[in-house]
C-alpha cells in the first residue's frame, strides 16, 4: 500500500503541474497583510481586497481573490490570493477603546477577531505557498512568527518571509534575515509599493516547488 | 495587584495524554490565573491548537494568553550568540522538543520577551 502511494505521488509530481495555486498571507496583526494583498490584487486585477486600518484586527474574515494572473518578463503565475486575519494569542476588547471605538463595537470586534484567528489557522492546511508577513521595525523573534513558520514547516508548505514596512526608518531587514536564515526573505513596503518585483521573482522560483 | 501563581509541570506527566487533552489541561490552569512552566517546548501544532482553543475561550475576564518557547540550544551559553539564536530557531521550527515553555494569562502577564539567552517575563 505504501509503495503504491509512493508511486502515485512520484507520477503526480513528474507529470502533473499545478496550474493555479493558493497563496496565503499570514502574520500577526498590523504586519501589513491586507496592504500587501491590496497591492498585489490592485496591480493585477485593478481591485483591492480589503480595508486597512491602524486599529488591530481590521481584517476579521478570510478574504479570497481568485484567478490573479501575475505576468513578468514572459513568466506567468496564476494564483488564488488568500488574505487572513492577524494571528495573536490574545484579543482584549479594551485595547480597541484606545482607538476611540465604542464599548459595544469593541466587544463585537473582539468576538469577530477571535473567530477570525481560528479560521486563519484552519485555512493553513489549504495553502500551497504562504507569505509570512512580518513588521520589519519590530522584533522578529515573537512567538506568533515562530508558531506560523513552525506550522508551515510541519505541513511542508513553501514559505516566503516578507519583511514589510521597509519605508520606515526603524526597519531592519538584516535582523529578520538573521532570525530566519533558512528562509527566503524579501524586504518590501506594501504601503509604498516598493520591492514587489523581487517578491514576484521569488514567487516564480517558489512556484516550481508546488 | 493580581496574585502570581507559578506551576511547574514536568513534561513526563503530560506525555501519556493526547495533544488535545494536554492543551485543555494547560488552558484550564491558565484560566485559574496560573503561569505554567514546562520543561519542554510545545511543538508548532500544539501551539496552534492552544491558540485556537484560547480564542474559543476569550471573554471579558480572559482576553487570552502569553506564550514563549525557548529551545535547549538557546539556553546553551557556550555557543556564540548568533549561532545560538539561529540554532534555536531552526530547532523550534523543526519540532525539537528540548527546551522550556512559559504560558500564562494575558490578564496577568504584560509581555514575555524572548532574549537570546533568556526569557524575560513582565507582569502587569
Amino acid at each position: 500500500m505504501r509503495l503504491k502511494n509512493f508511486f502515485k505521488k512520484f507520477i503526480k509530481k513528474l507529470f502533473w503541474k499545478k496550474k493555479v495555486f493558493k497563496l496565503g498571507i499570514y502574520g500577526p496583526p498590523n504586519a501589513g497583510k491586507t496592504s500587501l494583498a491590496n497591492w498585489i490584487s490592485k496591480e493585477w486585477t485593478g481591485e483591492e481586497m480589503g480595508l486597512v486600518s491602524k486599529v488591530p484586527h481590521e481584517t476579521r474574515e478570510v478574504n479570497l481573490k481568485e484567478q490573479i494572473s501575475i505576468e513578468k518578463e514572459g513568466k506567468k503565475l496564476e494564483i488564488n490570493l488568500v488574505d487572513t486575519p492577524g494571528i495573536s494569542t490574545k484579543v482584549d476588547f479594551e485595547e480597541f477603546l484606545k482607538y476611540g471605538i465604542k464599548r459595544n463595537e469593541a466587544k463585537k470586534r473582539a468576538r469577530e477577531a477571535t473567530k477570525g484567528i481560528i479560521e486563519a489557522i484552519k485555512w493553513l492546511d489549504d495553502m500551497d505557498v504562504v507569505l509570512a508577513v512580518m513588521d520589519s521595525t519590530k522584533d522578529p523573534y515573537n512567538q506568533v512568527n515562530i508558531t506560523i513558520l513552525g506550522n508551515l514547516e510541519a505541513r511542508k508548505i513553501p514559505v516566503v518571509v516578507v519583511a514589510n514596512k521597509t519605508d520606515l526608518k526603524s526597519s531592519n531587514i538584516k535582523k529578520v534575515k538573521s532570525a530566519f536564515p533558512q528562509y527566503r526573505v524579501v524586504g518590501l513596503s506594501a504601503k509604498k509599493g516598493k520591492g514587489f518585483n523581487n517578491l514576484y521573482e521569488t514567487l516564480f522560483e517558489v512556484s516550481k516547488e508546488v | 495587584m493580581a496574585k502570581l501563581s507559578l506551576d511547574f509541570i514536568p513534561i513526563e506527566s503530560l506525555s501519556k495524554v493526547s495533544m488535545d487533552e494536554r492543551v485543555e489541561l494547560i488552558l484550564k490552569r491558565i484560566k485559574e490565573k496560573k503561569i505554567i512552566i514546562l520543561n519542554s517546548r510545545f511543538n508548532p501544532q500544539e501551539e496552534a491548537t492552544l491558540i485556537q482553543r484560547t480564542m474559543e475561550n476569550v471573554n471579558k475576564s480572559f482576553p487570552g494568553i502569553e506564550i514563549c518557547s525557548l529551545s535547549a540550544s538557546e539556553m546553551n551559553k557556550e555557543e556564540k550568540l548568533l549561532t545560538k539564536v539561529k540554532n534555536s530557531i531552526i530547532n523550534l521550527l523543526s519540532g525539537g522538543k528540548r527546551g522550556i515553555t512559559i504560558i500564562g494569562p494575558a490578564k496577568i502577564i504584560k509581555q514575555i520577551k524572548r532574549e537570546p539567552d533568556r526569557i524575560s517575563l513582565l507582569t502587569k
